[in-house]
């Protein structure tokens, strides 16, 4: 019965004329004492109605309670719970600051929020890993990776030795919405893919949706990592740092007015190009090759007064490798402008303006063959998000989003004054995307909880473009063209998103969600690694937009007081529209690229099993995932199933951190996963003296499985009252055991014996010891 | 052309560089393929002279013994008007009549019957553009080991203004046209050079010593064709890159599940002596 105010309330003149005068609403931020940053999901409880809240992703947080005196306990995992007296006699703002539990700064929490937020919350496949956890996972060259952390849990699998690609519940790697401070990155790696460009230093959160997907996400069918910024230190200067075997990273906070506004600067370079010489003694060609990437995070916040904070953060990433006379930069730049205003004690908001892009450059100085390419792709966003807090019972979240992509995909010419190049130029092409939804997080009664919501996408093609048709045979028939403006093709679809959770007792549930998902933007990558040379597409009228349903039933239980926390999920996804790419696609440069997709269907399903011991000298998880994902396309293995590149049936990931004592850690990792999916040869013949393979199924056979152990040992500076410098020296071995875990798998023929061939592994990362030096002041 | 294909090269470069990567013989198994399929390499050209095509079978992957020849095959060439039939002059290998030649602007269909089964595959003839002269530099990735300097050698020809032209090129030295380590081919399309003057592109890298003499020769092929080739070198040159696509049976113009490709081709032919 409630859903009917709920419906009227769409309308805030309509929901405050619903205002109870008995009523009372007790509203504002929480903050860290240290610094002032705002805190992303704690927990403000009153226990005489058992009725709570919890803060937004800016660290609001509204309770609607009678009028009365209570006792409010505010808290956040890892922090003290603050408890204060509040006499409710009218709506009322208080900002409370809670202080970390620790002295020492390097207390390790496995999860954030509330203790028993597994079993306690309606979300579902969902997973908050603190920025603390991660820094201390072993990692390759010692370089603290969120992306590397995200691939250990469970429904996230990897594919390829060290590739900071994920593919969530049987998705592809580009079905996942990776957001910074709500920018979209298109590209989040480095170096061909084996770091990520998110640096820890300037994070403050991460959360990752892998079903139940909350309504005001949308624009990728299988999941969304949401990573936020620090805001930057509004009490005191504070620098922090490290020196790695790699990278060195210097980051610095302080306010600009106190209490008021503050800035974060961090940034992060590599050196290997450094060492560049040591390896290319006597080879002229490889004296001037540059290689290195670096990373910037700026962000800047200023507090109009209680009601209004605006903040202004930037990510700037670029890659450069070249030699003498050839060069290749990549890289993504994030902007955001966002204002948060709190219009009454029920209702916040946000306006956020968001700017994106990811551009490379290949070029070559050469007089005749010397040419210069390069692509871009710009989004400009308006979003507009709105929290109202209608009763302590339901939150409502509602909101816009609209998007103006531009993709250049590419534009090659020649550069030499005897060049032979024309210039080749792949079509721009402008789309808008739009969404609007609206989502209410409901309490029906002590047992049964809800999350249900909708999303209406919107998706245009604009011109001025030319559209080229294709025949059965994928051949351009003819094309058609449109005036600049014109809108070409629309798609409209409907999302709905639902979650439910049953307690069973005080420390068990069930939960349950489905929702579907749309997706309009999509990446060309024909390799295994990441190239920054794969191209994003859109939906177009030949490319219909991929649309997944997802359904996932899920079991909750604590053991002993929240120190056990454990979790069974089953996931069943059909995707509609999949894409895969014919046999040897030309993905390069490309006009008819369209003409190289074919489409089909997609399904994915599996179980995920996880169980996490959060406090304690010994903390970590292990999950095991048994899962399945598959394709089906009419051109493609001859119209039979074939598993996905990323089909992993099992895989393992076991997380440890041990307590020594107050000065040391040491931490294993162990994963283990079935060999991915490929194609190997079945016979051969001969043409032109070259020995060719002749290949079965695509995708079937399979590697050889992967395991791997990475140990570290984490060495802090002694406590001492009134120590302001705090470090700590972290040594780690990637691979212990030195497992030659094959990248890839070729089939050759012997240079000395023409005629025999032989398969060969090549394998990327033998036992690798690091140490990296970190500083915090 | 030649940049802007090896920039697989260059990644490749790269993560050796960096990453240290490694690479060991392993012994797999692989299933095997019952059902041996025919292999057909055939070509024809606008030259007069007995034309060639090979017919063998695929076998099993580690099976290291030279490929089983197709004997007793019936194996014509047609224009619809002219018919060459080819002899087999030793097992595998069918020759057409001496001084026969394609027309360039002809469709040639070749026909195979074997083993109660017939083989067909089409292809049409152009001409190829005529060099206007050869000449060649020292390659810059000097090969210090061994006796053998690289050269590349610089090709000045009009690409003709019609999209869809492919080349093949084909080096190979004089006096041992056969010796198949001192042989060399690559391939082009003009996509990104259609119509324009070639003043002297890198076409080929040769390892030679000064005196050695190259015949040097230009195809001109059909899109299909300039896709087999590629097909071939990413499943032999370009393969065991961190960047490999996913491995995938190479194309062929021949119907009736048979590999392998026909390919009728007008050429034109030139020689460069390094000094």
């Amino acid at each position: 019965m409630r859903s009917i105010p709920l419906l009227l309330c769409f309308s805030l003149s309509v929901c405050t004329a619903f205002g109870q005068t008995s009523k009372f609403t007790l509203s504002g931020h929480v903050r860290d004492a240290g610094s002032g940053e705002e805190l992303i999901g704690a927990n403000v409880f009153e226990s005489k109605n058992g009725v709570g809240a919890v803060t937004n992703l800016y660290g609001f947080y509204s309770l609607t309670l009678p009028a009365g005196k209570y006792q409010i306990e505010f808290s956040y995992i890892g922090y003290e719970v603050k408890t204060l007296e509040v006499d409710l006699t009218g709506n009322k703002s208080l900002d409370v600051e809670v202080a970390e539990t620790s002295v020492s700064i390097q207390e390790v929490v496995v999860s954030a929020e509330r203790e028993d937020r597994n079993v306690e919350s309606v979300t579902m496949s969902k997973e908050k890993m603190a920025i603390e956890k991660i820094k201390t996972i072993p990692v390759v060259f010692g370089e603290v990776d969120l992306i590397k952390a995200i691939q250990l849990l469970p429904g996230v699998q990897t594919v390829g030795e060290g590739q900071s690609g994920f593919f969530v519940r049987g998705g592809n790697a580009d079905q996942n919405l990776i957001l910074l401070d709500e920018a979209p990155v298109y590209n989040a790696s480095h170096l061909l893919g084996f770091f990520s460009v998110f640096n820890a230093d300037a994070i403050k959160d991460v959360q990752l949706y892998k079903g139940g997907i909350p309504a005001s996400y949308g624009g990728r069918l299988s999941s969304v990592l949401d990573v936020r910024m620090k805001d930057g230190n509004a009490k005191k200067f504070t620098a922090s740092g490290g020196i790695g075997s790699i990278s060195s990273r210097l980051t610095v906070e302080a306010p600009i007015i106190k209490d008021k506004s503050s800035f974060i600067v961090s940034g992060r370079r590599t050196y290997v190009d450094v060492f560049i010489p040591l390896f290319a003694k006597n080879d002229t060609t490889l004296e001037d090759t540059k290689l290195y990437f670096y990373d910037l995070n700026l962000k800047a916040n200023y507090r109009l007064g209680e009601k209004d904070k605006l903040y202004l953060s930037g990510y700037f990433g670029r890659d450069v490798f070249g030699s003498q006379d050839f060069k290749i930069e990549w890289g993504n730049g994030t902007g955001t402008l966002r204002w948060n205003h709190v219009f009454s004690n029920k209702l916040f908001s946000n306006v956020t303006l968001i700017y994106s892009d990811f551009d490379y450059f290949l070029g070559s100085s050469d007089n005749v063959e010397g040419f210069k390419w390069d692509s871009k792709i710009k989004d400009y966003s308006l979003k507009l998000d709105f929290n109202y807090y209608l009763n302590p019972r339901n939150s409502i979240k509602f909101g816009y989003q609209g998007t103006r992509h531009k993709f250049q995909p590419g534009f090659a010419r020649g550069t030499g004054d005897e060049s032979i190049f024309n210039e080749y130029r792949l079509p721009t092409t402008n789309s808008l995307e739009h969404g609007i939804y609206i989502e209410n997080e409901q309490e029906f009664n002590s047992v049964l909880s809800g999350i249900y919501g909708l999303r209406l996408s919107l998706f245009q093609n604009i011109g001025a473009a030319t559209v080229y048709h294709y025949d059965d045979e994928f051949k351009v028939a003819d094309s058609t063209s449109y005036n600049s403006g014109e809108v070409y093709q629309s798609y409209l679809n409907l999302e709905p998103r639902v979650g439910l959770r049953l307690k069973l007792g005080g420390d068990k549930s069930i939960k349950a969600s489905y929702n579907r998902t749309v997706q309009y933007m999509q990446l060309a990558s024909n390799s295994q690694s990441s190239t920054p040379f794969d191209v994003w597409f859109p939906a177009s009228p030949n490319v219909k937009p991929q649309q997944a349903d997802q359904v996932a039933l899920g079991y909750f239980q604590n053991f002993q007081n929240n120190l056990y926390e454990a979790s069974v999920e089953v996931y069943y996804k059909k995707s509609q529209n999949a894409i895969d790419f014919k046999d040897y696609a030309d993905l390069f440069l490309n006009k008819y690229l369209e003409g190289e997709l074919r489409f089909g269907q997609a399904r994915a399903y599996g179980a995920e099993f996880m169980v996490k011991k959060t406090k304690g000298k010994l903390t970590g998880w292990i999950a095991y995932t048994l899962a399945k994902s598959e394709r089906q396309i009419k051109e493609i293995n001859n119209g039979d199933w074939y598993s996905t590149n990323y089909d992993k049936t099992h895989d393992i990931s076991l997380v440890t951190s041990y307590e020594l004592n107050k000065r040391s850690t040491i931490s294993v990792n162990f994963v283990y996963g079935t060999g991915a999916p490929t194609t190997f040869p079945t016979g051969r013949f001969v043409y032109n003296g070259e020995v060719l393979p002749v290949y079965s199924d695509r995708n079937g056979a399979r590697m050889p499985d992967y395991h791997r152990m990475d140990v570290s040992y984490v060495l802090r500076n002694k406590e001492k009252p009134g120590r302001k410098l705090f470090w700590d020296l972290n040594f780690s071995i990637y691979n212990l055991y030195n497992r030659h875990n094959a990248y890839t798998i070729t089939f050759k023929e012997d240079e000395d014996k023409p005629g025999d061939t032989y398969a060969e592994k090549t394998y990327l990362f033998p036992i690798l010891p690091s140490v990296t030096w970190n500083f915090q002041f | 052309m030649k940049t802007l294909n090896s920039y697989h090269f260059l990644f490749f470069l790269l993560s050796i560089l960096l990453l240290s990567a490694c690479t060991e013989r392993i012994d797999l198994d692989l299933q095997s393929d019952e059902n041996q399929r025919l292999v057909v390499d055939a070509w024809l050209t606008d030259e007069a002279k007995a034309h060639e095509v090979k017919l063998a079978l695929t076998t099993g992957y580690y099976n290291n013994e030279p490929p089983q020849a197709v004997t007793g095959a019936v194996v014509q060439i047609s224009d619809g008007t002219e018919t060459f039939i080819l002899k087999e002059a030793s097992p595998g290998h069918y020759l057409t009549a001496d001084s026969v030649k394609g027309q360039p602007g002809h469709t040639y269909t070749l026909k195979i019957e074997y083993n109660g089964q017939t083989y067909q595959a089409v292809s049409l003839m152009k001409e190829a553009p005529v060099i206007d002269s050869l000449s060649y530099e020292v390659f810059e990735y000097q090969d210090t080991e061994n006796d053998f300097t690289e050269y590349a050698i610089l090709l000045y020809t009009t690409e003709p203004n019609t999209l869809d032209d492919a080349y093949y090129w084909k080096g190979y030295l004089v006096d041992a046209p056969t010796d198949v380590t001192r042989t060399y081919w690559e391939i082009a399309e003009d996509k990104f050079v259609n119509g324009s003057p070639i003043n002297g592109a890198q076409v080929l890298i040769v390892e030679a010593n000064p005196g050695d003499a190259f015949v040097f020769e230009q195809y001109l092929i059909r899109p299909e064709a300039f896709d087999f080739f590629l097909a071939v070198q990413t499943e032999t040159i370009y393969k065991g890159t961190i960047f490999d696509a996913a491995p995938a049976n190479v194309p062929s113009n021949v119907d009736n599940d048979a590999l392998g490709f026909f390919i009728a081709a007008g050429v034109k032919r030139d020689t460069i002596t390094i000094e």
